[in-house]
Parts: C-alpha cells; sequence; structure tokens
C-alpha cells in the first residue's frame, strides 16, 4: 500500500475531509496575511528610509544652494554685457574703429550712411584672430 | 576458486540490481535513467547546471546498488541516532546531515545575500507587494495538495513552498515537514526554476495588454550607503520580531548582505559569494539527489508534486502579474505589469525573463533593475512563507 493510499485512510480515521479543507482555508488565509502583513511592515520602514535619507536631506541641500547662490554678486553674463561699459575709456579707440568701419561699409554699398552710434560691442571668443584684435592693437 | 568467482560475480551491481528483494529493478533502471536525463539536461541544456548536475549524480549514486553511499532510513525518524549515521554511513550520510540539521540551505543563503543587490527594493519599496503578491501560488498549491487527500498537511506545506521558487527555503521547509519528499520536492523545485523561461512568458503575454507591456518606469532614486547598511539590519529585527520561524533563513540572507554592503569585510563577502556558495552548492546537490531513491521517488506522490509544483509555479507567476496590474492602476499608469512575474523568487531570472518580454513591444526600455525590486522581494516573502509553515502546528489542526 503506497504512502498517499495510507494517508487517505488515517486521513478518514481521523478528522472529516470537509473539516480538513476547511482547515486548509485557515493556513491559506493566514499565510497570505502573513505574508502581505510583513512585506508592508518592511515597505513601511522603508518609506520612512525615504523621508529621513533621501527627502530631508535633498531639501536641505536644496536650501544650502539657494543660499549660497544669493549671497553670491551679479551674475556672469551681465557682466560681459557691462564690460565695455566699465572700460569705456579703454575702449574708446575701438568703439570709433568699429564706427568708422560701419560707415564705411554704408558709404560703399550707396546707402546713407545711418544715424548710428556704437556704444557697445560683445567679443566673440575663438572666432579667428579678429576676435584678439582690440587687445592685441594689430590694426 | 569457483565459490570466490561466484561471490564476486554476486557482489557486482549489475547482480545486486536483479537479485535486490527491496527494490524492483525496473525501478533501479528507471532512476539511472532519470540520472542520466538530468546531466543531459544540466550539460547540454544548461538547465541550471551548478545544481542540477550535483543533484543528477547524487541520485544516480545513492541507486547504485551495493554502493551504501545514503541511507534515507536513517534519516526518517524523528530522533536520528547520529552514532548510527556516523558508525554505518557512508559519504553522502554524512554530507546530508547538512541538509537535515538546516545548515546548507542557511549558509546558501548567506552567499545569496552577498550577492544580491537591495538597492532597487529599498529604491522602490512598492515593489515589497509585488514580491508578497507572487507567494500567492505557495498557498494554492499547498491547498491543492492537501485537498487531493494525497498527502498530510505538513506534506502539503513542503509541497506549496515549491511556488517560492526558491531551492534553499524549499529544501528547510520540506527536511523538517516531509523529509521523505525532499528528492522530488528539491528537483521539481530547481527544473522549474530553469523552466522559468518557458513558463512565464505565456502568463505575461495573457495578463497584460500592449499598451501596458509599453509602460516606461521612471528612474529610480539614488540610494546611500547608510540606507544600503541599515536596510539588511532592519529587515532582520522586522521579520524576525514577527516570523521567527524565518530568522535561519532571513537573517542569513541579510547577514550576507551586510557583508557585503558595509565595506569593510570585503574579504568575508567574496569567500561567502565564491568559496562558500560553490563549496555548500555541491554538498547540498549531491545529498539532495540521494534522496531520490527508486523505492522513495518512483511513487504516485512524485507526479502529484510535480503537478502541485508547476500550479504553484504559474499561480505565483500571476499572483505577481495580477499585484502589479493593481499597483498600475492605482499609481495612474506608472508601474509595468510586466515586473510583476518577477515576484517569483528565482534570482535574478525571473527578473531578466520581464526585461526580455518588455524589449519585445519595446526594445528601448529597459525593465530590468525595476524587475530586480519584485525580484528580491520575493526571495523574502518565500522566506517568510516558509516561516509561516515551519511555525504552524500542524499536530493541532489536522
Amino acid at each position: 500500500m503506497n504512502t498517499a493510499m495510507i494517508n487517505m485512510l488515517s486521513l478518514a480515521a481521523d478528522i472529516s475531509y470537509g473539516e480538513k479543507v476547511l482547515n486548509g482555508l485557515i493556513v491559506v488565509a493566514v499565510g497570505i496575511l502573513a505574508v502581505f502583513g510583513v512585506l508592508a511592515c518592511l515597505w513601511g520602514v522603508l518609506a520612512l528610509f525615504k523621508i529621513f535619507f533621501y527627502d530631508i536631506p535633498e531639501k536641505k541641500k536644496a536650501a544650502l544652494k539657494k543660499k549660497k547662490a544669493e549671497e553670491t554678486p551679479a551674475p556672469a553674463p551681465a557682466a560681459v554685457e557691462e564690460a565695455p561699459v566699465a572700460n569705456e575709456a579703454d575702449d574708446t579707440q575701438l568703439i570709433a574703429v568699429i564706427t568708422a568701419a560701419i560707415a564705411a561699409y554704408t558709404a560703399e554699398s550707396g546707402k546713407t550712411a545711418l544715424p548710428f552710434r556704437v556704444v557697445s560691442y560683445k567679443r566673440v571668443r575663438g572666432a579667428g584672430g579678429w576676435s584678439g584684435a582690440d587687445e592685441n592693437e594689430t590694426f | 576458486m569457483l565459490e570466490s568467482i561466484v561471490n564476486f560475480l554476486e557482489s557486482t551491481g549489475i547482480a545486486r540490481i536483479f537479485s535486490n528483494a527491496e527494490t524492483d529493478w525496473w525501478k533501479t533502471l528507471i532512476m539511472l535513467g532519470i540520472s542520466c536525463v538530468l546531466v543531459y539536461l544540466a550539460i547540454v541544456k544548461q538547465f541550471e547546471p551548478l545544481l542540477l548536475l550535483p543533484i543528477a549524480i547524487g541520485m544516480m549514486l545513492t541507486n547504485l546498488p551495493g554502493a551504501n553511499l545514503f541511507h534515507l532510513d536513517f534519516f526518517i525518524a524523528e530522533d536520528i541516532n547520529f552514532g548510527q549515521v556516523l558508525h554505518d554511513g557512508g559519504l553522502l550520510d554524512i554530507l546530508y546531515l547538512g541538509v537535515k540539521l538546516g545548515i546548507y540551505p542557511s549558509l546558501i543563503f548567506i552567499g545569496i545575500g552577498a550577492m544580491t543587490d537591495f538597492t532597487p527594493l529599498i529604491s522602490n519599496p512598492k515593489s515589497l507587494l509585488i514580491g508578497a503578491g507572487a507567494q500567492l501560488g505557495v498557498f494554492v498549491a499547498f491547498f491543492l495538495a492537501l485537498a487531493s487527500g494525497a498527502f498530510t498537511a505538513s506534506e502539503a506545506a513542503a509541497i506549496g513552498i515549491i511556488g517560492g521558487a526558491d531551492g534553499p527555503t524549499a529544501i528547510l521547509v520540506t527536511k523538517t515537514l516531509a523529509p521523505k519528499l525532499l528528492g522530488a520536492i528539491a528537483i521539481a523545485a530547481y527544473s522549474y526554476m530553469a523552466l522559468i523561461p518557458l513558463i512565464q512568458p505565456p502568463f505575461m503575454k495573457l495578463l497584460t495588454n500592449d499598451k501596458e507591456r509599453k509602460i516606461r518606469m521612471t528612474a529610480l532614486r539614488p540610494v546611500s550607503q547608510l540606507e544600503k547598511i541599515l536596510f539588511p539590519i532592519v529587515v532582520t529585527l522586522v521579520v524576525g520580531l514577527i516570523v521567527p520561524d524565518a530568522v535561519p533563513l532571513i537573517g542569513c540572507l541579510m547577514f550576507g548582505n551586510l557583508l557585503n554592503v558595509c565595506g569593510v569585510c570585503d574579504r568575508l563577502s567574496k569567500t561567502a559569494q565564491n568559496e562558500l556558495m560553490n563549496i555548500v552548492t555541491i554538498f547540498l546537490g549531491i545529498t539532495v539527489g540521494a534522496t531520490a531513491s527508486a523505492d522513495n521517488f518512483l511513487d504516485i506522490q512524485t507526479i502529484l508534486i510535480i503537478v502541485c509544483g508547476l500550479a504553484a509555479f504559474c499561480v505565483s507567476t500571476c499572483g505577481g502579474l495580477i499585484t502589479a496590474k493593481v499597483m498600475n492602476v492605482i499609481t495612474g499608469g506608472k508601474i509595468n505589469p510586466l515586473i510583476g512575474s518577477a515576484g517569483v523568487s528565482a534570482v535574478p531570472m525571473a527578473a531578466r525573463v520581464s526585461q526580455k518580454v518588455g524589449q519585445q513591444y519595446d526594445p528601448s526600455n529597459f525593465l530590468l533593475m525595476h524587475a530586480m525590486g519584485p525580484n528580491v522581494a520575493g526571495v523574502i516573502g518565500s522566506a517568510v512563507a516558509a516561516g509561516v509553515f515551519l511555525s504552524w502546528d500542524w499536530s493541532a489542526m489536522f
């Protein structure tokens, strides 16, 4: 007689099939609840990890960054635009040359010289030899 | 002279196969044939070869008549006679003590812990629920085995744990609750784990639609070293305080992980990942295979175990997928349900299957790291399910 048969016979002697199935369902329900319960607890713990070890430090970092940004002087791009004005005395000659060049161009092309005045210029870095023209005074 | 020759001929394995009064000759031949098929699957088809090959050889050795390497009857009794095991036992009897005393599964879990990266889970803790959903198969298979009437309740629990898709967990539960079924359950568990790339995709396609399969999940948040170190300690404490019977597995898993992440035990971590893991795998595989003797394995119960085990795997896969689908709806379409199948704890194969199926529908969608979250959550979930079964007082209810 194999073990399966012995199990079936012992089942019949000790406990009814219905009771066995019902008890089995209880084990299933408790087991599923236990697995979900434990893993849900771990989820809660890891959610706290996120708050304490990620969200709060990130907020602190962002606040620190903002504070640093407020303490630093005016941004660099504005300085680029205003640089010629700041060095107005040094750039007078360069502005005069640019003005003359534009006037000569418009006259040569037959256009009437427009009423204009060069008040500032923006240096373009890396654009060949002309980029450092004013500094080297090669013309 | 003639008598000596006759004695020698009678002592050969071939003569013993046919003269064995306890085991039918055809059963022995079938078992030797099955072991050869498993060797073929391990070497040629590369189905979990690191475990399947030792299991196959263990099965072969135990079924060779006259070798006397293993005696399952030493270990069936409630109280093991250790003196008898040491005095009369063969090599595999001695090694089997590591299974019987629950040493090997825990040592394997140290190695698994050292090799596992829990970052995706810490980063996306919602994955834990998917890992829990994928344990559904454990309980459904338990119920099926119980309802079949062919198994006692504790044996049904050992069969159900196949659905956890975790070999060491299945072995630990079975050696305690149903030692006689260890061979069949371990072989079924490892075989189905090897077949995950074949078993899971049909269910993944069946339970998801085209739009869901193409969902792209947002990048995981970075995880600090402190979180990685705290995680194994907290998990051990939480699980240990709720389900103490899961501590031999979870405690060792988390210990191995702590060795890896703490940054000051690199040598121990490397040993756990390599030498320890490999040595224990050999001992575990060969002794588990040895429990599959002809008398014990060729039984109607083995067929039922294989059927219930398959049902467990399928239901676990579906449980994970359905949980992921529900979470996708709740989160407003942020979770790709394909990662749900990775909730069964076969690490990392189940996660790779999610990645592969996802890329069939959107080659630029990378789900692997997202699937690793449910995958490692499944390891914890199956250990908890095992803890529930181990702590249950079966004699009081059944």
